[in-house]
């Protein structure tokens, strides 16, 4: 069998991020998404977030039995309220929130792979929003990004360090909250949770 | 008679099945939440010979029995073919 193909790897620039805000250029990247509006855990967020596995995990096993394997890659998310910029979203009301699921995909998956996906996963009595699932194609370029290590709660002080650095560089935001999520809020303490937290800027 | 010590390790994203040094993995497709159950994806008995590496290529009902044991109770078992369909019970039997 050849090697698995890793995003998180291949992508590694993408990611490696300090604690400390720092300016990354990220690549251009292909996601499977799926959108909706509400508190985050809440029933319609896990249920969509269930549906986006459904189509990922399928697509990605279809290519496995094809010989070519990849990794499933981390859960992230885009988040915004009635602006869609920057983080003013936090001071809503959390069921007001708009959110996007994403799971970066490999280039090489196409819209007829989902397609045939969602066909096979409702003929196995899936939930219809299966079918709400997308490919998509997200190009931020250049970004302000650090590792938030801590609960989710807390992301506030993380983003007005953001938010200053951006300013000290010279730069303003103009993109979407981006999080991508490194551990398992089901298996790890919240003080130990560590979450990518990426705000798109602009000179 | 089985008589391998081994390990099983079950990660949010995938199932290790490990005797000492050497190690299997097998994808587990997480759910949206934790009283969801997971979806655990296992080769049919053809695509394990393709799949696994020798030690392992007589051993697909003691390996899965030994899975069994160790993984969530809930979790659903999915076999994967070249169009995902319906489970083939008679693929996940170890009887």
């Amino acid at each position: 069998m050849p090697a698995k193909l890793d995003l998180y790897r291949t992508f590694a620039a993408d990611y490696v991020t300090p604690r400390q805000p720092v300016l990354v250029r990220t690549h251009r990247a292909q996601y499977l998404a799926i959108s909706g509006r509400g508190e985050p855990g809440g029933k319609k967020f896990v249920a969509r977030l269930g549906c986006l596995y459904n189509v990922a995990f399928t697509i990605k096993m279809a290519r496995k039995f094809a010989g070519r394997d990849y990794a499933v890659s981390k859960l992230e998310g885009l988040w915004w309220g009635r602006r869609k910029e920057g983080s003013s979203f936090m001071l809503e009301p959390r069921e007001r929130w708009r959110w996007e699921l994403l799971i970066r995909t490999p280039d090489f998956i196409t819209e007829r792979e989902r397609q045939s996906a969602v066909a096979g996963l409702l003929a196995r009595d899936k939930p219809p929003a299966v079918g709400d699932v997308r490919l998509r194609r997200l190009s931020e370029g250049e970004c302000v990004q650090l590792l938030h290590v801590g609960p989710y709660s807390d992301e506030s002080e993380s983003i007005e360090r953001m938010e200053a650095f951006a300013r000290a560089e010279g730069r303003t935001v103009h993109g979407v909250h981006h999080e991508i999520y490194l551990s398992d809020p089901r298996r790890v303490a919240a003080a130990r949770l560590r979450t990518i937290l990426r705000l798109p800027v602009r000179r | 008679m089985p008589s391998h010590d081994y390990d099983v390790h079950v990660s949010f994203k995938y199932i290790r099945y490990s005797e000492g040094e050497r190690h299997i993995e097998f994808d587990r497709e997480p759910s949206g939440d934790a009283a969801t159950p997971a979806i655990i994806w296992f080769p049919s008995p053809k695509r394990w010979r393709e799949e696994v590496p020798d030690w392992a290529q007589e051993r697909r009902k003691e390996i899965l029995a030994r899975l069994r044991a160790h993984v969530p109770p809930g979790d659903e078992w999915q076999v994967y073919y070249a169009v995902v369909d319906a489970v083939r019970d008679d693929d996940l039997r170890t009887d």
